[in-house]
């Protein structure tokens, strides 16, 4: 039954696969146009010189058979093509700059899932009063503050006020220090305000989420009852309400789960964070269509798998659901 | 008791004499030679500060060993293998890495490096003979033999390298013919007599053979050699390069004029021009480019020193002169091109877009060159009455609309340029205003990027105005072919306005074609009068260049021909750093 299913919906990504990469190959080839990556306008190349050049990265053939070539090479070969620009392997890029965006989203959301559930459990509790509408409000801001602004901000402040006034200050970017870096508190040092930042964003979504799921839970007929019995609030609320409140909690943190590879692009273009949103960002920039191709298809693979797998897991894990 | 801070700056001056007399004394026990190389060394740095009058350069301190440099750029290097690195980018770092036969000197002007003298060129014009030094070597100890250098050529043209990459080999093949070697000497044979022969390619960075025969092209395309050299004989070794973090070199001390200063070199990629002049501010890199409006800020930052000097290039705008589409039916007429530029008040573009940092421009040769002409006629200045003059003698009448008119069609056309250069973004802003007022209506239609911008130019060219800008290549060269000869105007080419001039392609054919430097002058000073005449596009300005430099590093006296690398970067030899504790 379960294979059936799997079988199923493996079926049921090819058009997903096929859209995004189509989408992805039309959007790269349209805004780059003819141009080749990696030349500066150098007078001293002629038309001939171009057409060479052109002729041998194979950006003359039709759209078709370049989109063919790419796509075959992914599906049939496992190679995601090559940089436009320093001509090494797509995937060596993905695997290097892998690693530190994962150190940064996982600690983010860490650091979310720590934050956001004390303060939603504080805000259902305290219902009405002010530290309520003051964690209402701060929630508010994470949500509507964009993070390039915030980021930047933090570094006007963090780094280069503070480094002004004499004041312990913060690296302003990149994951370790340039010369002499790479201990673990050189990398916390440098982990502080990118993770902030990003996390700053989850907070101010999930500990609405909790403070929600658990003003739902606390007027439930069981908690009810476990107070009436005279059980210490304390049990009630941390052991009887919250793990049921943050059962749906656990769904939204999952749905986060394909942004540990994607999510962080904007923070990490702000800090000049080494990992593949800033390299996708960079190379998008400078037209190295076939990595920017790569990197989205990569990604777009691991989302579609990783739901795939959550689906399975669901059914694995609650017995109450049966695919058919 | 009132306690008395101690001047920091002596506290310094102090410790620095400790450790000086300690170096000095060592050295002149352990190696005698080694000092006197130090010393000549040091007075070489004097001279070049005292000549460049370098605004970093603090001629009375005496240089420190040691130290890392950190230089904050916003792209990144792509290859450091040189023959196939086509951008600026990876020449800053691997003319570090590999040097060449001849280097630049901060006048344009070429010195030998690895060659013992200038070449002797046959009386044809057609030979050039090198005799290489031989004291080369390698960063690994091994000696530097006329085989690299053959070698080395042979990249750029020998057929069995068809399939490297990049832009060095297509054109360098219609130049050189041949590189072989005859004992320590080197003789490269050129296709056609060509002036620009050796800027071109006196100066290609020499790299080991054992490393490069019998690879081919599209394996050297991807070779390791373009991430992690394992030799050079430049200034600096390769050490380590995390992609799109930080690239690191690290002295050679078999470097032919001795060890330098610095004990690290490092690249580091820095997400923006903002974050460059953070950085800057907050020290975690050395030097950075920044942008024109960051000038002023960066001026008053206490750690930083500002240079300011003029590059070897121009920023344009080019009218289209395709009489087959609208825009070229209005500008086929030089009367109208001329009263546009009457019509353009210049000097308050460079102080609106440029922020005061960049000279406006009166030829296409920058004054840099040695072939600019200072008395280049015609001059324009801003004349709105000439402007209009020019146009009603065109027939181009003033309408009820405010807008000219001729024949009912009305003198408007379209602009373009990239819309993610905000300083050209501005210009243009300032085109429409100020043409407004003669009765011109100029509509602003950007493209995003300059990839589309320059697929424009070279290809589709659909436009009325384009503003772009050149850097010239190679620095102190002043032929132009390439942007106002005939034969660009094919697709791919990048006279994108198709001007076509057989006089003025008669004059760069012959100028390239002659040796005779006064006599080239000449025929470069006829060309310029006729540009500017004929305004095929207007040279705007030539933009300065502008870098902040923390006050530590000393000697740091980068100018307009030093740029990206070029003549190997010679000033890296001088540079040095105060430490940190």
């Amino acid at each position: 039954m379960l294979a059936k299913y799997a079988a199923r919906r493996l079926l049921a990504s090819i058009p997903v696969v096929f859209g995004v990469t189509t989408v992805t190959f039309l959007l790269m080839k349209v805004t780059a146009g003819n141009y080749v990556p990696g030349l500066d306008l150098d007078p001293n190349l002629r038309p001939e010189d171009l057409a060479h050049i052109r002729h041998q990265l194979g950006v003359d053939q039709p759209l078709y058979l370049q989109y063919w070539q790419w796509i075959s090479g992914i599906f049939l070969h496992g190679d995601f093509g090559r940089s436009m620009l320093d001509g090494t392997p797509v995937l060596s890029h993905i695997l290097l700059r892998l690693p530190a965006t994962l150190e940064l989203t996982l600690t983010a959301i860490l650091l979310g899932i720590a934050i956001s559930i004390p303060l939603g459990v504080t805000g259902a509790l305290r219902r009405g009063s002010r530290l309520d509408h003051f964690l209402t409000a701060v929630s508010v801001g994470g949500f509507a503050v964009p993070q390039f602004w915030l980021g930047l901000m933090m570094i006007l402040l963090f780094s280069v006020s503070f480094k002004a006034w004499g004041l312990p200050w913060l690296p302003s970017g990149g994951r370790e220090s340039t010369v002499g870096g790479g201990d673990p508190l050189d990398l916390m040092v440098h982990l502080v305000m990118p993770a902030t930042v990003l996390a700053f964003f989850y907070v101010s979504i999930w500990s609405r989420f909790t403070r929600s799921s658990m003003l739902e839970i606390l007027s439930q007929d069981y908690v009810r009852t476990a107070r009436a019995k005279g059980m210490p609030e304390g049990r009630v609320v941390y052991i009887h309400s919250l793990r049921n409140a943050i059962v749906p909690l656990v769904t939204l943190v999952g749905l986060e789960l394909p942004g540990l590879v994607a999510g962080g692009l904007v923070v990490e273009v702000v800090f000049g964070w080494p990992g593949l949103g800033l390299m996708a960002y960079e190379r998008a920039k400078s037209f190295d269509f076939t990595l920017v191709m790569g990197t989205t298809t990569f990604v777009a693979l691991l989302v579609i798998v990783g739901n795939l797998l959550a689906d399975l897991l669901y059914a694995v894990l609650d017995p109450r659901i049966r695919y058919s | 008791m009132r306690l008395v801070k101690k001047d920091p700056g002596f506290d310094r001056f102090e410790r620095f004499l400790e450790e000086w007399s300690r170096r000095d004394f060592l050295k002149a026990v352990g190696m005698g030679t080694a000092y006197a190389a130090f010393l000549s060394g040091g007075i070489a740095a004097l001279e070049a500060c005292g000549s460049a009058a370098g605004p970093s350069g603090q001629a009375s301190a005496k240089p420190q060993k040691g130290g890392t440099l950190i230089e904050g750029w916003s792209t990144e290097p792509s290859y450091l293998l040189p023959a196939r690195s086509s951008d600026v980018y990876s020449n800053i770092a691997n003319r570090l890495l590999f040097e060449a036969l001849l280097t630049v000197n901060k006048d344009g002007n070429q010195q030998p490096n690895f060659a013992q003298k200038m070449p002797d060129v046959s009386s044809d014009g057609l030979t050039y003979t090198f005799k290489l030094r031989n004291d080369i070597k390698w960063s690994d100890g091994s000696p530097l033999t006329p085989d690299d250098v053959v070698a080395t050529y042979e990249l750029y043209y020998d057929p069995k390298y068809e399939g490297l990459l990049g832009n060095n080999r297509p054109t360098a093949k219609r130049y050189i013919k041949s590189a072989t070697s005859q004992g320590d000497s080197i003789i490269l044979q050129a296709m056609t007599v060509y002036a620009p022969f050796l800027l071109n390619y006196g100066v290609l960075p020499i790299v080991p053979k054992k490393y490069i025969a019998g690879k081919t092209g599209p394996q050297l395309n991807t070779d390791e050699f373009n991430s992690a050299p394992p030799v050079s004989n430049g200034k600096f070794k390769f050490v380590s390069w995390t992609k799109g973090d930080k690239l690191i070199l690290s002295r050679n001390d078999n470097y032919f004029r001795g060890p330098v200063n610095l004990d690290t070199w490092v690249y580091k990629k820095v997400p923006d021009a903002v974050a460059v002049l953070q950085q800057l501010k907050t020290g975690e890199i050395d030097v950075g480019r920044l942008d024109f409006s960051s000038y002023d800020e960066a001026k008053a930052q206490a750690n930083l020193n500002v240079l300011s000097f003029s590059t070897f290039g121009f920023d344009e705008f080019i009218f289209q002169l395709d009489p087959n589409k609208p825009a070229g039916q209005i500008f086929e007429d030089k009367l109208v091109r001329q009263a546009l530029v009457w019509g353009l008040d210049r000097k308050a573009m460079v102080q609106a877009a440029y922020f005061g940092q960049a000279t406006v421009a009166d030829s296409v040769e920058p004054p840099t060159s040695w072939a600019f002409n200072k008395d280049v006629q015609p001059k324009y200045t801003y004349d709105t009455k000439k402007a209009g003059d020019l146009l009603d003698s065109a027939a181009w009448k003033l309408g009820s609309s405010g807008i000219r008119e001729k024949g009912g069609q009305k003198l408007s056309f379209e602009m373009v340029t990239n819309a993610d250069n905000s300083t050209r973004v501005k210009n243009l802003q300032i085109m429409q205003e100020q043409w407004k007022k003669i009765g011109v209506d100029a509509q602003i239609k950007n493209m995003s990027n300059l990839g589309l911008l320059s697929d424009n130019l070279t290809s589709s060219r659909q436009f009325g105005v384009m503003f772009i800008g050149f850097s010239l290549q190679p620095f102190g060269e002043p032929d132009q072919s390439g942007l106002w000869h005939s034969r660009q105007t094919a697709v791919g080419g990048n006279n994108g306005g198709l001007y076509k001039n057989p006089a003025v392609d008669k004059l760069l054919d012959d100028a390239v074609a002659t040796l005779d430097k006064a006599k080239r002058k000449d025929l470069y000073v006829q060309l310029q009068n006729i540009l500017a005449g004929e305004l095929p596009s207007c040279i705007v300005c030539n933009p300065n260049g502008i870098y902040g430099v923390n006050k530590r590093v000393h000697n740091y006296n980068l100018g307009t021909f030093w740029l990206y690398g070029y003549g190997n970067s010679p000033f890296m030899k001088d540079v040095w750093v105060e430490q940190k504790k």
